[in-house]
């Protein structure tokens, strides 16, 4: 593997792990009483601008590197099923995860935000925030067992 | 220092942070609801060390990441799939959650409490004990078997106390 593909991936998963940890912080936020909304703006552009990160990098890896050299080697290995199940729901989520994202960056940013006074809108927020954190999380076991199957 | 040294002395001091503060949480807890009620400068110790026990947990989050890129990297996926590390990232997992549901007070101190302290003396030990060499559904068996036990034995300590918090 060359360097650029290391740093992808490197690059992926720490990126992919701050933004899970960046929406894991909004949750009591938007449901607790001390609601402070300068801290959700920045942690859900910061969620945003990680998670967009990871997607970029790992866009570059699984194209360039995973599809010739590791899906190979998982398939025809002990647990197949790593790639045809695992690796497969993990493209999928992971596709649409940014776009969770952006829903709660707009939310959270918008001028016309009434996140301060909408009890509603932060409850439903923060169902959306653990959604992509508990996705988040999903996906990352899965590619600690692809990865674990890559031998 | 390489990569290896710098990611087990990061992950020790996750470790540290982590268990060190649950203990002492658990121990300003117990001694400020002995008599029935908590106030508020017998919190204060809790509040100061709750920060602590976030950034241990953050800090072994990270370096375990970071075994799992060097075992990627270094050809050596198979440890991976140890059920002793996969136990581990559970239980660690399970420390996120119930953090999170303890913020939220969605789940009661006494329950929370003890799934806490013993989600990190197990993560601790998992990590610690090397030649541990048990399935994972046997490790994940053992360890739901010491969270009752503590949550009874928290319990039984609250009877003696006569606690009522």
């Amino acid at each position: 593997m060359s360097l650029v593909l290391k740093l992808a991936l490197i690059g992926h998963v720490l990126s992919g792990l701050l933004a899970l940890i960046f929406y894991y912080a909004m949750i009591p936020n938007l449901i607790g009483k001390n609601l402070q909304p300068n801290f959700l703006k920045r942690l859900s552009l910061a969620g945003l601008v990680t998670l967009l990160f990871s997607w970029i990098l790992a866009g570059y890896y699984y194209t360039q590197y995973y599809g010739q050299s590791v899906k190979p080697i998982i398939k025809s290995g002990q647990l197949p099923w790593a790639h045809s199940i695992l690796m497969e729901t993990k493209e999928h989520i992971f596709l649409f995860l940014p776009f969770l994202g952006l829903v709660l960056a707009a939310a959270c940013l918008s001028s016309k935000s009434d996140i301060d006074k909408d009890e509603t809108l932060r409850k439903a927020l923060a169902k959306l925030a653990f959604v992509v954190v508990a996705l988040g999380t999903a996906v990352t076991i899965f590619g600690v067992v692809i990865s674990g199957a890559a031998k | 220092m390489d990569w290896g040294t710098f990611l087990k002395i990061s992950h020790l001091v996750g470790t540290v942070l982590g268990v060190g503060a649950v203990t002492f949480i658990d121990y300003f807890y117990i001694r400020a609801a002995k008599d029935g009620k908590i106030e508020p400068h017998e919190a204060e110790p809790i509040r100061l060390l709750t920060p602590i026990l976030r950034l241990g947990l953050i800090i072994l989050i990270i370096s375990g990441f970071g075994y799992f890129l060097l075992y990627r990297l270094t050809g050596h996926e198979e440890r991976l799939l140890n059920p002793r590390f996969l136990a581990k990232m559970s239980v660690v997992g399970i420390i996120a959650l119930n953090g999170l549901l303890l913020e939220l007070k969605k789940i009661p101190i006494a329950i929370g409490g003890p799934i806490s302290s013993v989600s990190w003396w197990s993560a601790f030990v998992l990590g610690a004990w090397r030649g541990l060499n048990l399935s994972f559904w046997t490790i994940m068996g053992s360890y739901i078997l010491v969270v009752l036990a503590a949550i009874l034995v928290l319990k039984a300590i609250k009877k003696v106390l006569k606690i009522e918090i």
